[in-house]
């Protein structure tokens, strides 16, 4: 499988609410980009397309070249299980050992026997792949220790580590940065884009800051009322008119 | 002024909130008059919880032993090879003890099986996937299942463990497996019941992590949900096998040789001290078991 993802005239609407309105983008294999916005703006909704947790309402999507409106739901959990996705807020076990959570990431390549074997007693290689992750996210003493154990950033890397196991070919990051000291975030976005170029996965990063965009990313891409604003390297983009007061931008931008 | 007049403002704001949380005066009045007509059916009079002298002398003659329990049995003449109560009591303990933690392991068996088809968790198990495409025999089987184990839980539990125990005397006894399968029937029935519940009220938010990332229903079951609720469900059997003590030794009184034996007889020979011996006894065991627990669940705690 590849990494590319391509929206086509993508509609979402939940209910009477329009979230995405006739998207077309167009994200290469390996490309990293991020995703600006403001609140509101889809960008949550625009990754969560990738995946097929959200599914539009016209238009289509398709991750390596596969329509996902056409999966059964067997072939959308094994494209899903390439599709690695980092939440703000993480989403892990809390009381179970770190090797548990990162070795979770490989349950959608697993059948059912072998991910319980695993839950009941990991195999060695399946260790081995474990620590060696949590060393390249920089945690590689914590493989038996309890998840909630750990701090809040030591956590945060346990999450990239499980994203991993995955052996992802798409990377989704939802606001990973979003309620993080600076120093911190500069570092998990630092880790998170070194990690998608040495695997050559697809980075897509939805982000509240353009100075984190502009340092890191050589394509942005910015939405604004469920449409892409803008698109291309953020230098050259003014992408601080995005978070001015609605009735200014909008004078400017109209629709 | 203000005060009042903001809680009225957000009482009107949410119709689902504010419709029940206006129902409640109501509903007290109608339980507490529900009270009183039904203490009135049984014809209730606080004045006769006023004893007369004789029960008065009985009720002192029992709460006084309370600080004095026997040492050395009330009777004055027995059998030379009788062993002393402090032996008999300590060793009805350990059979105390004994039936409860036999009937834990069928009980809780039963309480993961039907507690596991209770819950919601494994059918819906993917509902968290946002998604689409899901098993059909799941979705129709799951409700009917589901409904099933509870019902069958609810069954069980609503039998009391000595009415089961009077059930199984005469079908098997005054056997250790009457014992145990009385306990083990309703507190597998309780424990179906409340591990359905900590299964379903878990927190999702790692299960829909792993949905998202390809795990199937079963896997976000086993991987995502259970983990989370297992330390609660791990206390609360710690917590009933507490419970099972007190009801094994209350079956001594159909004849098990647990506390409840010893203590009816010698209730009926009105030997206090004696009575008072086997329920510190009791209660010892029941403080320790409760020590014990409240370790363990400080080790799990999340």
């Amino acid at each position: 499988m590849t990494g590319d993802v391509n929206f086509q005239g993508v509609d979402v609407r939940f209910g009477a609410v329009p979230a995405l309105r006739a998207l077309d983008l167009r994200v290469a294999d390996g490309e990293a980009v991020a995703l600006l916005g403001p609140s509101g703006a889809g960008k949550t909704t625009l990754l969560r397309l990738i995946n097929g947790s959200v599914v539009p309402s016209a238009g289509t999507v398709r991750v390596g070249g596969q329509d996902l409106a056409s999966l059964d739901y067997g072939a959308l959990r094994r494209l899903r299980s390439r599709v690695a996705v980092i939440h703000q807020d993480l989403r892990l076990v809390p009381n179970v050992s770190v090797a548990r959570n990162v070795l979770s990431g490989g349950l959608g390549r697993q059948g059912f026997w072998s991910s319980t074997r695993t839950l009941l007693r990991p195999r060695d290689a399946e260790l081995e792949a474990a620590h060696a992750l949590l060393e390249r996210v920089g945690v590689a003493d914590k493989l038996f220790h309890r998840t909630d154990r750990l701090s809040g950033g030591q956590q945060q890397r346990v999450a990239v580590a499980r994203a991993l196991y995955q052996q992802p070919r798409v990377m989704l990051a939802d606001e990973p940065v979003a309620s993080v000291d600076p120093a911190r975030a500069h570092d998990l976005v630092t880790l998170l884009t070194r990690l998608a170029r040495e695997d050559g996965a697809t980075l897509i990063m939805s982000l509240h800051s353009p100075e984190l965009a502009r340092a890191f990313f050589p394509r942005a891409v910015a939405l604004r009322d469920g449409r892409v604003a803008a698109d291309g390297p953020p230098s050259e983009l003014d992408l601080d008119a995005l978070y001015r007061l609605p009735a200014e931008a909008d004078a400017g931008g109209g629709a | 002024m203000a005060a009042p007049e903001a809680a009225w403002t957000v009482r009107g704001r949410g119709p689902a909130r504010g419709g029940p949380r206006g129902a409640r005066g109501p509903v007290l009045l109608l339980l507490a008059l529900a009270g009183l007509w039904a203490a009135w059916v049984l014809r209730l009079d606080p004045r006769a919880l006023w004893p007369d002298a004789q029960a008065w002398g009985l009720a002192g003659e029992f709460f006084g032993r309370a600080f004095t329990p026997a040492l050395s049995h009330q009777a004055s003449s027995l059998p030379p090879d009788t062993p002393s109560i402090l032996t008999i009591a300590l060793r009805a303990a350990v059979t105390t003890v004994v039936f409860a933690a036999a009937a834990m392991p069928p009980s809780i068996l039963l309480g993961l099986l039907l507690g596991f088809g209770a819950s919601t968790a494994w059918w819906t198990g993917d509902r968290e996937s946002g998604g689409r495409r899901r098993f059909a025999w799941r979705r129709v089987l799951g409700p009917v299942v589901s409904a099933a184990c509870r019902f069958v839980g609810a069954a069980l539990r609503s039998v009391h463990e000595l009415l089961w125990a009077v059930l199984f005397l005469a079908a098997f006894g005054v056997t250790p497996l009457a014992a145990v399968v009385a306990l083990a029937l309703p507190y597998g029935g309780t424990l179906a019941k409340v591990f359905a519940e900590m299964i379903d009220e878990a927190p999702r938010d790692a299960a829909g992590a792993l949905a998202e990332a390809g795990a199937g229903p079963w896997q976000v079951f086993w991987w995502g949900r259970l983990p989370r609720a297992l330390p609660d469900m791990i206390a609360y059997a710690l917590y009933r096998f507490e419970c099972a003590l007190r009801s094994a030794a209350v079956l001594g009184f159909f004849g098990f040789p647990t506390l409840g034996y010893h203590l009816a007889a010698s209730f009926e020979n009105l030997y206090y001290g004696e009575v008072w011996s086997y329920l510190w006894t009791l209660l010892l065991l029941v403080v320790t078991v409760d020590w014990w627990s409240g370790a363990v669940r400080r080790r799990l705690a999340v």
